[in-house]
């Protein structure tokens, strides 16, 4: 009985909290996600050198692990000299600026589409389910190169074409998520207390999706970035000499067989970042326990 | 159930012509193809004379339908650049990619199969957890810098296998693997989770309670209902791969439609890019048609939706 007395307990916000510290691999996810977006962020400040500033004096210099290194260069250099420290901290602007920018485009035209299909069913969600189809039919990387070769290769162009693209899943997630939120109770109350559809969808829907539109984002915009970076790779991404980690392995390609760190380097700053976002997607997850993400 | 198929159907034919429609304005807006056939040096009357041969001076939405047409009957035009019919060309290439993406989607299914299974039976064990790391790494190693180390290791420093070119074999081992292992994760997972669901479910408990040996409840009763929508969701992988296997194609020099269709890009040889985009996207309809219906069969609430 002395229980009685209304327990003050830690609000749910920090309990979310506590669980996803308590989630191991989410942490790390998030940890390593947060530096490289500091490092992106404050790139002037921590690059040793110009990410572009050649010096042909200096060309294909080795990392630190080899003998013949030198010390103003911990990564080595790039074949017309430039470091390759500098050139991976600025490539980390790059990618995840695509990853960030094509997620909030294909974000918008996923759950605008996939909450209106769900909450609206009929008419609308079969559109939306033509919509949906159409889109997962058209083989994604050969449409992106052939606009690619279109328009031409830019920052901006390629953050288009993925933005434009990748907003499947928002939809098919959002449209489940939505039409299981749309038989809820609190909506039926709403709904018979004469609340408009544009309230219903801004008051009640929209809080109750965001943390399966969360997942969906981290597994988009790793697939942004990895699509980037083949883009690039291929010499249909951004425009050279920008430092992106895709045109940094297309530039190490033909170096291969000698210096292989060319290629080791960038590739594995891809990875740790796109295993950092697939962390921080994954446990999301676990820790709120919804989003059904299946690809 | 059948008014689902009939619908399904529908929608799918719908999703097909708009995709041909597509193919066919998209290679239209990159310019004028006269011009892409003549080549840069070509004087006025060279064009009009490409424009004439090629029909180019008709209605554009009289072109697309004599195009359709004859696309449906297997005549994707000529190629600009190596003035080949186009389904020739494809016919010697598709096989390639073909091959390439059974036999991935086969390594992918190889891998996460046995994985689901053991991730699902010993649920929460370490066990599992090595599954489970497996398939993080695999969503995110990129999958032509996983192509270029394998190259590195078994190809130039441990000389095991070739690194391009379309062969024998040993050409297919490393763009299959890469191509297979980027697939795996969400197949394991898909297992994993119809494994755990078929465990814990009624027609499990009761084969138990009779006393069933535990293997022929695993592999008889669980698996096989936990197979099936892998089983789908493997269809529609494998029609990914022949749109996503552009990359691996192109790393390995593998002769398939992925580079054929890279290299007409470059090139602008809009033909042989609109067949190889209608042909992929095709065979994508067709196998998510299949996968739905087989997921329809298997639930009774979809097959009563309608």
């Amino acid at each position: 009985m002395a229980d009685q007395t209304p327990a003050v307990g830690p609000s749910p916000g920090r309990i979310a909290l506590r669980r996803m510290l308590a989630h191991r691999s989410f942490a790390l996810g998030v940890s390593v996600l947060l530096v490289m977006t500091l490092m992106a962020i404050f790139a002037p400040l921590i690059a040793p050198h110009d990410p572009y500033a050649t010096d042909l004096t200096q060309r294909l210099l080795p990392p630190f692990w080899h003998d013949d290194s030198v010390p103003e260069h911990i990564l080595g250099t790039d074949k017309v000299g430039r470091d390759y420290l500098s050139r991976l901290i600025y490539g980390a602007r790059v990618s995840l600026a695509i990853g960030v920018l094509a997620v909030l485009l294909s974000g918008l035209i996923g759950t605008v589409l996939g909450v209106a299909a769900g909450y609206f069913g009929g008419k609308v969600d079969a559109v939306v389910t033509y919509l949906i189809g159409t889109r997962l039919s058209l083989p994604l990387f050969l449409v992106a190169l052939a606009v690619v070769a279109m328009f031409g290769s830019s920052l901006t162009i390629v953050i288009l074409v993925l933005g434009l693209f990748l907003w499947d899943q928002f939809a098919v997630v959002m449209r489940s998520v939505t039409k299981q939120i749309r038989s809820q109770d609190y909506v039926r109350a709403a709904r018979a207390a004469g609340a408009s559809h544009m309230r219903i969808l801004w008051r009640e829907i929209l809080p109750n999706v965001r943390e399966p539109l969360l997942v969906v984002a981290t597994v988009e915009m790793a697939n942004a970035i990895i699509l980037e970076a083949s883009l690039s790779f291929l010499g249909f991404g951004v425009q050279a000499p920008l430092p992106s980690w895709g045109l940094m392995l297309s530039d190490a390609r033909e170096f291969m067989f000698f210096d292989p760190w060319l290629l080791t380097i960038p590739g594995c700053a891809l990875f740790a970042l796109l295993l950092a976002i697939n962390l921080t997607g994954d446990g999301l997850r676990d820790v709120t326990g919804r989003g059904g993400v299946l690809r | 159930m059948l008014r689902y198929v009939i619908r399904r159907f529908l929608l799918a034919l719908l999703t097909l012509i708009t995709v041909s429609a597509l193919a066919f304005f998209m290679t239209w807006l990159s310019g004028d193809p006269a011009l892409a056939i003549a080549g840069d040096t070509a004087s006025a009357e060279d064009i009009a004379a490409v424009r004439d041969h090629y029909g180019l001076d008709r209605p554009i939405v009289a072109q697309y339908f004599s195009w359709a047409g004859r696309a449906l009957r297997g005549d994707f035009g000529v190629s600009y650049h190596f003035d080949l019919p186009v389904s020739e060309m494809l016919a010697t290439r598709l096989p390639v990619t073909m091959t390439l993406g059974a036999a991935s989607i086969l390594f992918a299914l190889a891998l996460a199969i046995p994985l689901g299974v053991l991730a699902a039976v010993y649920n929460n064990t370490i066990i599992d957890r090595a599954a489970l790391t497996i398939a993080v790494l695999g969503q995110a190693i990129p999958t032509f810098w996983f192509a270029l180390m394998m190259m590195i290791l078994f190809g130039i420093t441990l000389r095991w296998l070739p690194i391009s070119g379309g062969g024998s074999w040993a050409h297919y081992v490393m763009p299959t693997i890469a191509l297979g292992y980027f697939a795996t994760p969400v197949l394991m997972r898909l297992t994993r989770a119809g494994m755990l669901e078929a465990l814990e479910s009624d027609y499990i408990r009761t084969a138990r309670a009779y006393g069933l040996p535990i293997r022929s409840i695993l592999f008889r009763h669980a698996l096989r209902n936990a197979l099936i929508p892998v089983v789908a969701l493997a269809a529609v992988q494998f029609g990914f791969m022949l749109g996503g296997s552009i990359v691996i194609e192109t790393v390995f020099s593998l002769p398939g439609i992925g580079w054929l269709g890279y290299d007409a890009i470059l090139r602008g040889d809009l033909p042989v890019v609109q067949a190889i985009l209608l042909v992929v996207a095709g065979f994508y309809v067709i196998l998510t048609f299949l996968a739905d219906l087989l997921n329809a069969a298997l639930d009774p609430r979809m097959r009563s939706a309608g």
